[in-house]
């Protein structure tokens, strides 16, 4: 019998860091958005008060949130240990001050402190990246899984550069400027679908199956689910640089396939499991998918009505970049933490006591009562929300948004009651 | 089976996957277990490969065997041959699952 590796887990206080200040800017991202909402509603997304919300979601949220989780997953997913849990903090730390004067830059529109923190947050980046990728360098056996991770990588590496350069453009002017706006869109279109959506499915093989006992299940569509979005992000990404809404609606077309296939194959895996009831938080990072497939099926429509009228689609799409954000990339974020979180905590405290005395499962120490009262309270926002972009309704809007406050507040309460654990 | 061994079972079935909340012993993750004057080896494995709760449940197992007055000495020998699956189960694990 072959003998088993040691563990490779790192310690857990550098994913909480992340984590923990990830949860604080989707709180502070959810009132700002019910402060500054009228800015969407009138249709001017591209205000200084718009940018600073929307990349407090995307890298005070969202991206905080994943590398954090990306420093407790790489090991237990490929087998090899973090490169250096040092640089770890000292990335940590440059994003804090990074994202916290990004923001208020932002807000003020100080181009000379946009500049500054910008080049921090860079370096805050590319610390990661660079951590990664020599972690990942270690990695014996590449499969479907490693390909996405680093696919998703190269994705936010790229994203990283645009913004730079978008920045640039918007301090210095000049540079390129013609092609401003298919920089603007390539950036987003990286920066929220491709680097999110790569690591979420990357991610899923692992954490489906471990979470859900699953076996005997074949791997072979991840292939295509691989393939077709990859396609979609490039054909996309091509048709901002030849203005051309007919290869837009291609390049939707093959990103909505990814995402069905993709659906398919975590149903074909799910029907495979031994766990049949799986927990509350597991469950709504799985119906995630549904508001990825849900996004992206619209946008095929949305593009296939501005082709074929020529009218401008900018709400629709606002509306499911929205969408894309919190029904799918924030939902599976927010599932998937019920399931991190408390393993975190519990490795810290109790994982010296097992054996020894009584000590309480994963599941005990996340309150799944209150669990079941914010998923539902946070998609039904969602969904008011997109609903109110979509058709500009003011009534709709601060009904949702004033629901993800309560609600974000309600899920910060329950996070962070794990530590009374 | 000796009365060591019955008290080395016992002893594994109080030791919990924190995940699942079954015992190690029920999930069939033991696959042997050699006891001689009180020098104590299991040989055993994991759910899946670079589980993140590898080294709780291995120690969780050596504290729970070394409350034995008649074990000395444990060593774990951890292998990922045979891989575990979910045929390796009790009925009582299955159950405990949802599956009746």
């Amino acid at each position: 019998m072959p003998t088993a590796l040691t563990s490779k887990a790192p310690g857990v206080k550098l994913p909480f860091s992340f984590i923990l200040t990830g949860i604080l800017s989707f709180v502070l991202a959810q009132v700002l958005l019910l402060i500054y909402g009228n800015d969407l509603l009138s249709g001017h997304f591209r205000t200084p008060a718009m940018w600073a919300v929307a990349h407090l979601l995307l890298i005070g949220w969202a991206s905080m949130v994943s590398m954090g989780a990306m420093y407790q997953l790489v090991p237990v997913a490929f087998q090899v240990r973090i490169r250096s849990e040092g640089l770890g903090y000292v990335q940590f730390i440059i994003m804090v001050i990074a994202l916290l004067g990004f923001t208020i830059t932002f807000f003020i529109f100080s181009p000379a402190g946009l500049v500054l923190f910008g080049s921090l947050l860079v370096a805050g980046f590319l610390i990661f990246l660079g951590n990664m990728l020599l972690s990942l360098r270690a990695v014996t056996s590449w499969n479907m899984m490693t390909v996405m991770v680093f696919a998703s990588l190269l994705s936010l590496t790229l994203t990283i550069i645009l913004g730079l350069i978008l920045v640039g453009q918007l301090t210095v002017g000049g540079f390129i400027g013609q092609y401003h706006l298919a920089l603007l869109y390539t950036h987003i279109t990286l920066g929220l679908i491709s680097w999110f959506s790569l690591l979420i499915f990357g991610f899923s093989y692992k954490m489906v199956p471990m979470f859900t006992l699953a076996h005997g299940y074949a791997m072979d569509i991840s292939l295509p689910v691989f393939f077709t979005f990859v396609a979609g992000i490039f054909i996309m990404i091509s048709s901002y640089f030849f203005s051309s809404s007919p290869l837009m609606l291609i390049g939707a077309v093959l990103l909505s396939l990814g995402f069905i296939l993709f659906a398919y194959h975590v149903w074909l895996i799910w029907k495979k499991r031994m766990k049949r009831h799986p927990d509350l938080g597991f469950k709504y990072a799985l119906s995630a998918i549904a508001g990825g497939v849900g996004a992206s099926v619209l946008l095929v429509i949305v593009i296939g009505i501005s082709v074929s009228s020529s009218r401008s689609v900018s709400s629709e799409l606002v509306a499911l970049s929205y969408l894309f954000l919190m029904g799918w990339i924030s939902l599976s974020i927010l599932g998937y933490l019920f399931k991190i979180i408390p393993f975190l905590w519990w490795t810290y405290k109790y994982s010296n006591q097992i054996g020894k005395v009584n000590v309480p499962t994963l599941k005990e120490m996340m309150d799944e009562r209150l669990g079941a009262l914010f998923f539902p309270a946070f998609i039904l926002a969602t969904l008011l929300v997109t609903i109110s972009l979509w058709l500009k309704s003011a009534t709709l809007f601060y009904t949702g948004q004033g629901l993800h406050v309560l609600s974000a507040l309600l899920y910060a309460w329950i996070t962070f009651s794990v530590f009374k654990k | 089976m000796s009365a060591v061994k019955d008290k080395i079972i016992e002893q594994l079935k109080q030791v919990l996957d924190p995940e699942l909340g079954i015992n190690v012993y029920d999930l069939g993750l033991i696959y042997d277990i050699q006891e001689k004057n009180g020098k104590v080896m299991i040989t055993m494995t994991l759910t899946t490969p670079g589980c993140p709760l590898h080294d709780s449940i291995t120690s969780g197992v050596r504290h729970a065997l070394q409350k034995l007055d008649e074990v000395s000495e444990v060593d774990i020998n951890l292998v990922w041959e045979p891989a575990w699956n979910p045929s390796m189960m009790s009925p009582e694990a299955k159950a405990l699952l949802g599956w009746e």
